[in-house]
């Protein structure tokens, strides 16, 4: 597979550096390996932050001080790579807050706008969309018969109708059980989050997703250093490596400040409905409340929190 | 074999006799039971239209009638769904805006004031020269650049009075004649649009920008629904996904209709 565009040229020379340290990975012996690799080899960092890299702890289990070496090596890299200063947080949950979100389906007119506000908003390789819209024919719900790829001149298309589909956000995650060195959970927000420090890109989680919600890094990301969102969160949208896991995380880095979802923002038709489900009168609620609301595929217990509604 | 024979009548003859017994129980349980009465209730009323038990009739003036002011309903208490409660009956002397007494015991919002037409606004820059014709005619310039398209009011029904005045600097008015600014202009449209009205304040409709927690602040209905023109016109998509290796179509690829795949595979009956 190829790499991303920016990282091509300083990756292709140093893969098997890598491989060899890896090799070799049985003493310290391997650090004169690294050294003559050059920062290249790592995405341009110094051997120390090799080395603090490959000593990394699960986010979890990083004390303060070690969060923040963290925060800091992930800003060194991004700025070597890509030549941008981005700032990346690890801001907590909100006390009290669970999030969920509801998509009027008959509001929902098929532009597009939130996958790329998405693309965006969390820095995506330019070959990756965590939101996908289903064109289906009116009033079928088969989801296996949408149609990912429609082009048409101008939507909606007469007797068709569009179907946003992004991670669920289960309460009851089956991607999450099938991670086997957990580097996937759930926050107290209800956010299904990843570690892509953790991640050991098995891919198991894709698998476990019934609703194809997940997405695989083969190369770096294909990121245009002029276009990288520079407000990032550890668990959400700071640059990915490659090899990894990803999906939608609810803009971690917005919704934790109190801001919408980067694609509730670009919907124009004001079809997507964002907000804490605890609080009885948020609008999320009163969409849950009154409205004739839907999950996909409920049988089989993943409890998303994503639900979808029509007006009529 | 002839003995058999009564033994299993006899078996459904007590399924039969037990049911019936059993039957009349349960029938009284589900009349006496309140839980599951509503629960029917919701159902039924789910099923049908999803805004008509919302009961707007308490706007109309009911504050003429002293009698019933006093048995004002229970107002909604937060978190409870509405359809289980009543709306309180307006208030109109404590409203300086008597278009507003639908929103009455509403959440508080904040509406995004609505875009003027540089030109036009207000009406009095050219109207305080000229006398404006109210009269229903073929409209001239300037007034020929739209027609008036919206839903059945464009065919004869409603005429430009019907929403706007003249008096002063111009403006929107109610059909009961109360005059409106601008920014107003959802005040206008709840007249009808009253379950519209009632979901861009709870959220479901309309378009929330800025944060998804505190005050919530709304785009005007005008905002987005051009007034003389309400339904939105189709626009190009962005751009799509990129095809997956090996699920390119073909060049003439068409979609083969219901049940066609979302890659040109052609699914086998069985795994349908």
């Amino acid at each position: 597979m190829s790499n991303g565009g920016p990282a091509k040229m300083k990756t292709d020379n140093a893969k098997p550096a890598r491989r060899h340290f890896l090799k070799k990975l049985g003493g310290l012996a391997a650090a004169g390996g690294v050294a003559t690799a050059t920062h290249a080899a790592w995405g341009g960092h110094t051997l120390s932050d090799t080395f603090a890299d490959f000593f990394q702890q699960h986010y979890r289990e990083m004390s303060d001080i070690e969060i923040r070496e963290t925060l800091e090596r992930i800003e060194r890299k991004a700025k070597n790579r890509y030549g941008v200063d981005i700032r990346c947080k690890d801001t907590a949950a909100i006390e009290g807050v669970l999030f969920g979100y509801a998509i009027n389906v008959s509001k929902c007119r098929g532009y597009r706008d939130c996958v790329h506000a998405c693309v965006k908003e969390n820095n995506l390789s330019r070959d990756t969309q965590y939101i996908r819209v289903l064109e289906l024919d009116r009033d079928n719900l088969n989801l296996h018969e949408g149609d990912h790829y429609y082009n048409s001149d101008t939507v909606p298309v007469e007797g068709k109708h569009y179907f946003p589909m992004q991670c669920m956000h289960c309460d009851n995650p089956p991607c999450v059980k099938a991670c086997p060195v957990e580097a996937t959970w759930t926050e107290p927000d209800g956010i299904v989050v990843v570690d892509y420090d953790w991640c050991i890109g098995c891919r198991y989680c894709m698998a476990a997703c019934p609703y194809q919600a997940r997405h695989f890094n083969w190369g770096y990301p294909k990121l245009p250093a002029e276009e990288i969102t520079t407000e990032t969160h550890y668990l959400g949208n700071r640059p990915r490596p490659r090899g990894v896991v990803e999906k939608c995380h609810f803009c971690i880095q917005r919704t934790r400040e109190g801001r919408q979802p980067a694609c509730q923002e670009a919907c124009p038709s004001g079809a997507r409905v964002f907000g804490n489900l605890l609080d009885p009168n948020s609008e999320i609620r009163y969409v849950l409340e009154n409205k004739a609301v839907f999950r996909l595929k409920e049988d089989l217990g993943t409890e998303p929190k994503f639900w979808y509604f029509r007006d009529r | 074999m002839c003995w058999q024979k009564p033994a299993s009548l006899n078996k459904y003859l007590t399924l039969a006799i037990f049911s019936l017994l059993i039957l009349p129980v349960f029938a009284a349980d589900l009349q006496s039971n309140p839980d599951l009465e509503g629960v029917a209730s919701d159902l039924s009323s789910a099923a049908s239209d999803d805004d008509s038990d919302w009961d707007w009739s308490g706007i109309t003036a009911e504050d003429t009638t002293p009698a019933e002011v006093d048995s004002k309903p229970v107002l909604p208490t937060p978190g409870t769904r509405l359809r289980d409660t009543t709306i309180a009956s307006p208030d109109y002397s404590a409203s300086t805006k008597p278009a507003m007494a639908i929103f009455i015991n509403m959440p508080t919002f904040e509406v995004i004031p609505s875009q003027k037409n540089a030109e036009m606004h207000p009406c009095s820059n050219c109207h305080q020269w000229t006398k404006g014709d109210t009269s229903p005619r073929i409209l001239k310039r300037p007034h020929d650049d739209f027609e008036l398209k919206h839903g059945l009011h464009g065919k004869g029904k409603f005429w430009c009075m019907t929403c706007h005045h003249l008096e002063g600097s111009g403006g929107l008015v109610t059909l009961e004649g109360e005059k409106i600014d601008f920014d107003d202009a959802y005040l206008i449209c709840s007249q009808c649009h009253v379950n519209q009205a009632r979901d861009w304040v709870y959220g479901a409709h309309g378009k929330r920008i800025g944060n998804w927690q505190g005050t919530r602040q709304v785009l005007n209905c005008t905002a987005c629904h051009y007034q003389h023109e309400p339904a939105h016109k189709p626009r190009a998509p962005m751009e799509g996904p990129v095809i997956r290796m090996g699920l390119e179509r073909p060049e003439h690829w068409k979609p083969l209709g219901r049940g066609a795949g979302n890659n040109g595979h052609h699914h086998q009956e069985v795994w349908q």
